[in-house]
């Protein structure tokens, strides 16, 4: 399109052209269909509408924030009596049994529950023993043993998903830079574009003078052919002349004539030679 | 709302990203500060349809899991209640085996 025009240019200006690079201009950028999902996606929708995952959501106005917020990873499990019972029931009968009062509570309902044969006693409820016994043995021989296994699991885990998240972060960096390195490089293009702009032209009035010497050529041929055409006819046309005119001459000279201007001739010749 | 679908009462825009462990309809007394004397009228509040239950049951399930499991540094009592819990619900599954060696008839 760009050649074409420059060529129409090139055909129409015979004057000799002037070369500025200020008539030349790259093309306009356009926007990209990513860049159009961008803007539609991220930049232009509301805050709600954004497909992200929810965490990375940022709220409307209308987010209540104070009655429903974000539910947070606590740091320790909640405490407990007898390695299993929430404290929390301990302190929700706190006003109205004090400290003794869910001890007596609890272990009131189990007599209850013997004393009515509820909870029967039968040849099972040594397993019920031999449970706790074991489950308070595990605890207080392997268990700080598990509770190691399992941080160290967890710092693992972490390390690897931090290192993971970490790596993943620097190559984005580096594509970053990288990026930018390239827009800036491709900074040169403009110059290059305008060199080989330059380029082009210079060619187009090459080429336009190579064709207007042809003419000039084939002009000063034709010309010159005209020039010696005309110059044999004039050159035949005398020669021709002078024959014609020496014929009729010679035709009109009669003996008479030749006879006279003999006498003529020898009366001359006397009369020099009486001078000499 | 059929399997899978959020609470109709849960509103994205108000409520943000969907806690399993949240109530998000409109709260009532909270059953420890029932008094004796209103628990009827407390019970009769209820919604009593099958998929109010199961929502109630798994709200308890992520809430005992956020209180125990679901932190940082645990303790043994996760495994515990699992354990010993589960020895009830045995217990209970075989009672009406057990009832059989019941010794006395009155009490």
């Amino acid at each position: 399109m760009l050649a074409r025009q420059l060529l129409r240019a090139g055909n129409l200006r015979h004057t000799s052209r002037v070369f500025s690079s200020s008539q030349v201009t790259p093309p306009a950028p356009s926007q990209s269909p990513l860049e159009a999902a961008y803007k539609k996606y991220v930049v232009d929708a509301k805050p709600w509408e954004k497909p992200v995952i929810p965490v990375m959501v940022t709220e409307g106005p209308e987010r209540d924030e104070k009655n429903f917020p974000r539910p947070t990873i606590k740091l320790h499990a909640d405490p407990c009596r007898f390695l299993f019972i929430p404290e929390s029931w301990f302190d929700m009968l706190y006003n109205k049994l004090g400290v003794t009062g869910p001890y007596t509570l609890g272990g009131g309902y189990i007599m209850y529950l013997f004393s009515k044969e509820i909870w029967v006693m039968d040849h099972d409820l040594p397993y019920v023993a031999c449970l706790f016994t074991v489950l308070a043995g595990t605890y207080y021989k392997y268990g700080d043993l598990i509770a190691r296994y399992f941080i160290d699991n967890m710092e693992r885990e972490e390390n690897i998903m931090k290192n993971w998240k970490l790596k993943n972060m620097q190559a984005h960096e580096d594509n970053i830079k990288m990026f930018e390195k390239e827009i800036w490089r491709s900074e040169s293009q403009k110059e290059i574009f305008v060199a080989k702009k330059e380029n082009v032209l210079m060619q187009l009035e090459a080429e336009y003078r190579r064709r207007a010497n042809e003419v000039y050529q084939q002009v000063k041929r034709r010309l010159d052919y005209q020039l010696q055409i005309q110059t044999i006819d004039r050159r035949i046309a005398h020669k021709h002349m002078v024959n014609w005119i020496i014929d009729n001459v010679k035709k009109s000279i009669t003996p008479q004539q030749e006879k006279e201007s003999l006498k003529k001739c020898f009366a001359d010749l006397q009369s020099l030679a009486a001078k000499a | 709302m059929g399997f899978g679908d959020y609470p109709l009462e849960y509103d994205r825009k108000v409520h943000g990203p969907y806690d399993p462990a949240r109530y998000y309809g409109k709260p009532d007394t909270y059953f420890s500060e029932v008094k004796l004397g209103e628990l009827g009228a407390w019970f009769g509040r209820r919604n009593k349809s099958p998929s109010a239950v199961v929502g109630v049951l798994s709200r308890a399930y992520w809430r005992w899991n956020r209180r125990f499991n679901h932190c940082r540094i645990g303790n043994a009592a996760y495994p515990l209640q699992v354990i010993i819990g589960g020895a009830i619900i045995g217990y209970l599954i075989n009672y009406p085996r057990t009832q059989n060696h019941i010794s006395r008839k009155y009490h």
